[in-house]
């Protein structure tokens, strides 16, 4: 057995849940000797700032569902997600959400591709520590609802990057083409391209802004 | 305007009987035109039968048109019993219609009746008006003719200086017409003036600028012939006998003389034979004027007899033949009193007192007095003219004044007409406009109301649909986090107790887990169907029409095809879509009665239909063109849609509004 204990971080607003990690670790440890060395983090930034002084961490749980912070670019956990992948490609990612959005997951999917994926509702005190064991050992670990949409969108292959899902947040802030354009480092034309294109997926393409909105927000892009 | 009508409609009764009337006029001419040519006696049968036709069509034109006519041709053929009564009807006629064209035409006949009477007061009186109804007239050739026999009457009175002012007048009118042979006249007249103002160089002058005129005239006859003798005849009073000598050959020489004219072949004669008498010549002088008087007595001219016997006497006293002489002068001044030619009288005396001596101081008594007489007669009847011309003249005067004061009351009640007018219609349009005003104001504020409504009501959805969006999210982030938190939390407790505690403790779990699910999908389904207020524009109908069925008492049913897009539907569709729908149910509140009202939206062919049906009592044809209707015309129009409106008594009333439906290329 790895003697080496897991650097890890808990990135969790909730800290009922990131209690529950805890413990749910311990008992991971308990029975199958694996060790970890905990952080918490509650914000994307105190993330980012740990992510710095440590130089890295082995395993990252991730939630999806974190307060927006326009200034540093991190507007859900997602965002947080891709910066650590970048950064720390060998970094083991384990996502927790509790949106069960086939639109959501497959975005989630496509960009961060994390080692483990946990839908909320999927989890509880029984299946969570060997769901920790078995993405440790043979990642990756996808619980119920993310295979159940994975197959359900197998043929369909669109995704929303970073820039729609700023563009999306801009818009429900209420800000203007010209600002989003300005924060994005694009044109005005292509952002307004993109919106159009967006209301497309979102089928809302006689819908004005706050239709796109809400859509997005319906699906948990916001 | 009511004038205009009035007289339409006379044209129109005019013309119906104009047919009847053509062949009437044209027998009435007909036998007019024959009575002008034909022997006295068979003209006064056609005139009498045109006289009676002309009664009997009783025809207000007709009369004025012939009656004038026919009195002149009688009067022409000297039938005066006709001409008296056809005068005298045409006259009072013209008087009842006001003609003054048949007026002036009938005193014109008057005038020429009294001259040739010798009635010289009637005949000017007859002038004079005649003149006056004339003077406007676009004839000016008739005054001219008519001042010309004015002149005549005048210098007949020896009134010259009268008679050259009218002869002067007449020319004035007639110069412009051209009228050769009236100018003729009137300068011969002149010349006949002057002779006897004994200005013999002016006579000469008028004389020759009457032959001047007969150059133009093609069959200058007699005329010439007059005009050379009245010349030769001043060259004989001013002493140049060869002159005088000379015209009168020249008329003697003209061809046919003697038959065409014998009394002036006579005269000519007579005048030539006096002026060698004068110039002492008295060679085969005799026979000349033996022969001068055994014509005109044979033609039984009395006046020209008395001339040739005075002549005779002349040629009698001056060959010393007194006996002769004064047999002669006898039998001159009896018949010149016979004839009463008063001028040859006084000259047959001045010849007797000549001759016979011994009487002589009874034949100068007799000049003296006759000559007297006839001056005091003269200025008598000058007087009478004198108020005659005066009267005309101060009628005419007055006449001018008022015709001078209409045109100044016309002037001044058309241009007060035209103010008021001018003033009415100014009020109308400003009035007009004010309501125009009014009215696009209305519809403005409507339409601003309208939009603050659904800017109103989209607030409300918006808030409404934040409020839901916050629980939800609230339900999501933290109930449902929170749940799953001290559920992984306590599941984790390391519990003890038996078996069956321990089972209750994992179904408890469990159901905490579903408790947690359905929360979720609750906070989801929250979120969905979370469209814009596009859609509410479909609600706000449905509210309306809710709202007015309460008001109306009437059961509302409101039915819309699911495939509508009312996003489609832009603002200025949507406001006036809720106008026209407003106002229809504004209607049926008012007028239908109805129990139930049904509201459809379809789809057809690119057109959004919206259908509004009550089973009210129905409306008249006249309502369905009503005011209240006039706005959902408009408002349709302005959507470029159609309106119809169906309506039966008792069953109700279905309006049909169509509009265009884009739909958007995906």
């Amino acid at each position: 057995m790895n003697t080496e204990p897991y650097q890890t971080l808990i990135v969790e607003d909730h800290a009922l849940i990131a209690m529950g990690l805890e413990v749910a670790l311990k008992e991971t440890t308990r029975k199958s000797g694996i060790s970890f060395e905990l952080q918490r983090a509650y914000t994307c930034s105190q993330a980012l700032s740990l992510l710095n002084h440590s130089g890295g961490f082995d395993l990252v749980f991730l939630d999806i569902q974190l307060p927006p912070e326009p200034d540093t670019g991190m507007l859900s956990g997602e965002d947080l997600g891709l910066e650590i992948r970048r950064r720390f490609p060998e970094t083991i990612i384990v996502v927790s959400t509790a949106y069960n959005e086939n639109i959501r997951i497959h975005s989630i999917l496509k960009n961060v591709n994390p080692d483990g994926f946990f839908v909320k509702g999927d989890m509880d005190d029984l299946n969570l520590v060997p769901a920790i064991v078995s993405l440790l050992d043979n990642p990756p670990y996808y619980s119920q609802t993310v295979l159940r949409s994975i197959r359900h969108y197998m043929s369909n292959d669109f995704i929303l990057n970073k820039y729609d899902r700023q563009l999306l947040f801009g818009l429900d802030k209420g800000h203007t083409m010209d600002v989003i354009a300005n924060t994005l480092s694009l044109s005005r034309s292509a952002v307004v391209k993109r919106k159009q294109k967006l209301k497309v997926i979102f089928g809302v393409e006689h819908g004005n802004d706050r239709d796109l909105t809400i859509k997005a927000r319906e699906k948990g892009f916001i | 305007m009511v004038l205009m009508v009035l007289t339409t409609q006379c044209q129109e009764t005019s013309h119906q009987r104009e047919q009847s009337n053509t062949d009437t006029e044209a027998r009435i001419t007909m036998l007019i035109s024959k009575a002008k040519v034909t022997d006295p006696d068979s003209a006064s049968i056609y005139l009498n039968h045109a006289y009676k036709l002309t009664r009997n069509t009783k025809e207000g034109p007709i009369a004025g048109k012939y009656l004038w006519k026919i009195a002149y041709q009688a009067f022409r053929q000297k039938d005066s019993s006709l001409f008296k009564e056809v005068n005298r009807e045409s006259l009072t006629y013209a008087r009842k219609v006001k003609d003054t064209f048949a007026l002036g035409h009938s005193h014109w006949n008057y005038g020429a009746w009294y001259l040739s009477r010798i009635r010289y007061d009637s005949a000017y009186y007859h002038y004079g008006n005649a003149l006056r109804m004339f003077e406007n007239s676009s004839e000016a050739s008739y005054s001219g003719q008519i001042l010309y026999n004015m002149g005549i009457i005048l210098s007949r009175l020896k009134d010259y200086t009268g008679a050259e002012v009218l002869a002067f007048r007449a020319i004035a009118h007639l110069e412009p017409q051209q009228k050769h042979k009236q100018l003729y006249l009137c300068y011969n007249l002149l010349g006949v003036i002057y002779e006897e103002l004994s200005e013999y160089d002016k006579a000469i002058i008028y004389h020759t600028k009457a032959l001047e005129y007969l150059e133009h005239i093609k069959d200058p006859g007699i005329y010439l012939l007059d005009s050379q003798n009245n010349i030769g005849l001043i060259y004989q009073k001013t002493g140049d006998q060869k002159k005088a000598i000379t015209y009168f050959d020249q008329a003697l020489n003209a061809p046919f003389l003697k038959q065409r004219d014998v009394s002036l072949y006579a005269r000519l004669l007579d005048n030539k034979a006096f002026s060698r008498l004068l110039n002492k010549d008295t060679v085969g002088l005799l026979p000349q004027l033996n022969r001068a008087l055994y014509l005109r007595d044979s033609i039984s001219n009395k006046a020209g007899v008395v001339v040739s016997k005075l002549h005779l006497a002349s040629y009698y006293a001056y060959t010393g033949d007194t006996i002769r002489g004064i047999q002669e002068a006898d039998g001159a001044y009896g018949l010149a009193q016979k004839i009463r030619n008063n001028r040859d009288i006084l000259l047959s005396l001045l010849l007797l007192a000549d001759l016979d001596i011994s009487k002589r101081p009874e034949y100068l008594r007799d000049y003296i007095s006759l000559n007297q007489e006839l001056i005091q007669r003269e200025r008598q009847t000058r007087n009478k003219f004198t108020r005659i011309q005066y009267e005309t003249n101060k009628y005419m005067q007055r006449s001018r004044e008022l015709s001078v004061q209409n045109a100044q009351i016309f002037f001044i009640a058309s241009s007060l007409v035209l103010i008021f007018a001018l003033l009415y219609f100014y009020y109308r349009q400003r009035a007009r406009t004010k309501v125009l005003q009014l009215e696009s104001a209305e519809q403005k504020a409507n339409e601003k109301i309208y939009l603050l409504t659904i800017k109103q009501h989209t607030r409300f959805q918006e808030g409404k649909i934040d409020e839901r969006i916050r629980i939800s999210e609230m339900l999501h982030d933290s109930v449902v986090a929170d749940l799953y938190g001290i559920r992984l939390n306590w599941g984790y407790l390391q519990l003890y107790g038996d078996k069956n505690e321990m089972k209750k403790h994992r179904e408890y779990l469990t159901v905490l887990k579903s408790i947690e699910n359905q929360i979720r999908d609750a906070s989801h389904s929250l979120r969905e169907n979370l469209t814009s207020h596009a859609i509410d524009f479909f609600r706000m109908i449905s509210i309306l029409l809710k709202n007015r069925g309460i008001t109306g008492g009437f059961k509302t049913i409101v039915e819309a095809d699911p495939r509508i897009d009312w996003r489609l539907l832009d603002d200025f569709v949507r406001v006036n879509l809720y106008c026209v729908i407003e106002e229809a149910l504004q209607n049926c509140i008012k007028h239908a009665r109805a129990k139930t009202v049904n509201l459809q939206f379809s789809l057809e062919e690119g057109f959004l239909i919206i259908t509004l049906r009550d089973d009210g009592i129905g409306m008249s044809n006249k309502r369905i063109k009503g005011i209240g209707l006039k706005n959902i015309w408009s408002r349709t129009r302005k959507m470029k849609g159609t309106v119809s409106i169906s309506s039966i008594a008792g069953e109700g009333t279905t309006l049909t509004v169509a509009i265009p439906y884009k739909t958007y290329k995906l």
